[in-house]
């Protein structure tokens, strides 16, 4: 089962918790009855020009309307893409922002003007990481809790899941592997023939 | 996906000579094929589930199959140190039935050389599959073409690499297929498309 496709199912807490991010986003005009949004206004309405930093699933149901302009995250502006292209792998991106690649895709779908741009910067930096992923996995024996720190979310997951395969690799040459179980589907059919036996 | 236990189990199918030391002529018939007759000092062909019960009962001797031999396995690692892509392993299941013949109590010679020898190969093996992964991301192309790679190699590998190009495609899927409120992607049956729907309408209220 693929990564994205696992966490993205409807009750998943991962995704969920990427689309509370906050995103930059300014008012034109002035809302009314939107006021407590911001606690240092004073009565029910935002006044023009409030510069507010919201979670990103209210700005996805603002972001076409009228005289509200979206500003991008600071990890995904100018600044930060030069300092990932200069060199992705020291950046601590679980400090940075939990679910980088995440809202990243998620901020590019509020700004189509930078879609592109975001994109590009997810997938260098994934790919600029992922070696330096794989060699932490693979020789994980040496716990360097201090890697692990600097991973995200996604990556986290990745490397779990590369640990994982490495353990049943040394396990197998140490030991004599595990044991082989039935494959679900099996499991299932059995199930299925003694209650159909059962009730005949 | 298959894990490192199922992967010896196929690699007990293949077939290893012995010399048994004890005479039955009757032939065990099974799906696979058939087993036997045996006679006591005259060499047999069985597969290796079969040699390893056998031997454990002290019934028979396990001869190493040709390619198991320091001077052919030391050539082939030079093959593989030399070259830039995957060398035909002499064995599907190279590792499998080095691990499996190869235990401690083993009947073949230099056993601990012999392991060494494979552990050697094994090692340029897979960190020659990690660092063509990586170029293989980079270079962002759609298909790679690899022979004679085994399948335990696949196995440890897969999840390195099959994972980080998931991902990746994830990330650069196209955009007409998301809705703005969720990753998923929506549309490609009815219920994910009412699953979505009903995710604005959770999170926007």
């Amino acid at each position: 089962m693929s990564l994205f496709g696992k966490r993205n199912h409807y009750f998943s807490l991962n995704d969920i918790l990427a689309s509370q991010e906050r995103v930059p986003i300014s008012f034109g005009t002035p809302v009314s009855y939107l006021g407590e949004l911001d606690a240092s206004s004073e009565g029910n309405a935002l006044p023009a020009g409030t510069t507010l930093e919201l979670s990103y699933w209210l700005v996805a149901s603002l972001y076409q309307e009228d005289g509200v302009g979206i500003d991008l995250p600071k990890q995904y502006k100018q600044a930060w893409r030069d300092i990932l292209a200069a060199d992705a792998k020291v950046v601590n991106l679980q400090r940075l922002c939990k679910y980088f690649y995440e809202f990243g895709k998620l901020v590019s779908l509020i700004r189509i003007r930078d879609h592109q741009d975001i994109i590009e910067l997810l997938i260098q930096t994934l790919v600029d990481r992922h070696r330096e992923l794989t060699s932490w996995a693979v020789h994980s024996c040496k716990r360097d809790n201090e890697f692990l720190e600097k991973l995200e979310d996604i990556e986290r997951e990745l490397s779990k899941r590369a640990t994982a395969a490495e353990r049943d690799l040394s396990n197998w040459l140490q030991h004599d592997g595990g044991r082989i179980r039935k494959a679900e589907l099996v499991n299932a059919h059995d199930r299925l023939v003694a209650s159909t036996r059962a009730f005949t | 996906m298959m894990n490192t236990a199922e992967i010896e189990f196929l690699a007990e199918q293949e077939e290893v000579t012995i010399i048994p030391k004890f005479t039955d002529q009757r032939v065990v018939h099974l799906i696979a094929g058939d087993i036997g007759p045996f006679r006591a000092g005259i060499p047999c062909v069985v597969p290796i589930w079969v040699a390893k019960t056998l031997r454990k009962k002290q019934k028979c001797k396990i001869v190493a199959p040709e390619w198991l031999d320091i001077d052919l396995l030391e050539l082939k690692l030079e093959e593989e140190k030399a070259s830039r892509f995957f060398t035909q392993m002499p064995s599907e299941h190279y590792m499998g039935i080095a691990h499996l013949l190869l235990s401690d109590d083993s009947d073949i010679e230099h056993a601990d050389r012999l392991r060494l020898a494979i552990k050697n190969i094994w090692d340029v093996r897979v960190a020659k599959a990690r660092a063509s992964a990586d170029t293989f991301l980079r270079g962002g192309g759609r298909h790679a073409g690899i022979d004679y790679l085994t399948q335990l190699e696949i196995c440890n590998l897969r999840p390195l690499l099959l994972d980080a190009l998931d991902t990746k495609y994830r990330l650069s899927a196209p955009l007409e297929n998301f809705s703005a409120l969720n990753t998923s992607v929506a549309g490609s049956s009815s219920l994910s498309q009412s699953f979505s729907s009903a995710s604005s309408s959770r999170r926007s209220q």
